[in-house]
């Protein structure tokens, strides 16, 4: 047996927003308990922003001024999709690693070892993601504006 | 080796084998804009999870070569000729070298499967002019982007940490 069947194939743009383990029970955020809270260090997440999105710019110029055989430069679709993630997410989930691959993909790791959540954003501009952390966060084909950022938060913890 | 997934697709690599990831690294930018230039992640000796890119494991194949058909001499003048290429263009010496190589049996490889029990990756066999040796890693054409990244640390973790050049003359073990 080689895989198993699925909705979407591997050149098809999957859309979805079926964010899988947690569901899409807005009431979730309706008690004090679970409503994300305030960055305790704003001027802290603010400057990581700036330095994030610095180096998405510092990054792109790079492999757009070294492009070949072996490096190819984000398209315009991941860099705006890039540049708007980094900009909508909330002020307590701004630590993370970024990362481009040879091929223009663009990469952000969230923590490291088997918690680890990647999100991929690949040339069609749209956002993919997976982590486990007793529940499993995953979604593929996300546009930035309908990523699920207060689900990034409660994953985040 | 084995025969064909399907009728369109070049054999896969007999479960047997064991396939080599050559890694490079150089003195100049030519990996990356910043940090130490290797495609390597010095805190844990592995491939950095970024090499592994979807596009490659969806559509263009992640490069391998097979063991039995390669050697170091073959390793080292593909680092020659890269760094040739990349100095050229730059100007100066860039400093290319191959810096070793992951080895991983294909059984193992094969053996990562999804929640389901389906097989994510398979190797083929896809020589080309001037490289017999050559294969690649692909991923099951029904797997979703999130699900390719939901095993590919277990790819990363397969192919191991970094084992010097002089590892593709010994032996399979």
């Amino acid at each position: 047996m080689y895989g198993q069947p699925c909705e979407l194939s591997a050149n098809e743009f999957a859309f979805s927003n079926d964010v899988e383990g947690l569901g899409s029970d807005s009431s979730w955020f309706d008690s004090d308990e679970h409503r994300p809270k305030a960055s305790p260090q704003p001027s802290r997440s603010y400057a990581l922003r700036s330095s994030h999105l610095a180096r998405l710019r510092a990054q792109i110029e790079w492999a757009q001024t070294n492009s070949d055989d072996e490096i190819q430069p984000p398209s315009d679709a991941a860099r705006h999709c890039a540049k708007a993630f980094i900009e909508n997410l909330p002020h307590s989930c701004v630590d993370f690693r970024l990362a481009i691959s040879h091929n223009g993909e663009i990469n952000f790791f969230f923590g490291d070892g088997a918690g680890m959540l990647q999100i991929l954003i690949d040339d069609s501009g749209h956002l993919s993601f997976y982590g486990e952390r007793n529940e499993e966060f995953s979604g593929s084909g996300y546009r930035a504006e309908e990523f699920p950022y207060m689900q990034l938060v409660k994953f985040l913890g | 080796m084995e025969a064909a997934p399907d009728a369109n697709s070049p054999p896969l690599v007999d479960p047997t084998e064991d396939v080599c990831r050559l890694c490079f690294s150089a003195k100049f930018p030519v990996f990356r804009a910043s940090g130490r230039n290797t495609q390597i992640d010095d805190t844990t000796g592995m491939i950095r999870l970024e090499e592994i890119a979807w596009k490659d494991l969806a559509e263009s194949g992640f490069s391998l070569q097979r063991r039995s058909l390669y050697s170091l001499a073959d390793a080292q003048a593909e680092a020659e000729r890269r760094n040739t290429d990349k100095s050229g263009k730059r100007g100066e010496d860039v400093g290319y070298r191959l810096d070793g190589v992951l080895i991983a049996q294909v059984a193992s490889i094969n053996a990562i499967v999804d929640p389901a029990g389906g097989q994510v990756f398979r190797v083929l066999a896809t020589p080309k002019d001037g490289a017999p040796a050559h294969a690649e890693v692909r991923i099951g054409p029904a797997y979703a982007r999130h699900e390719f990244l939901r095993h590919r640390d277990d790819l990363r973790r397969v192919l191991g940490q970094l084992r010097a050049p002089a590892a593709l003359d010994m032996p399979q073990d």
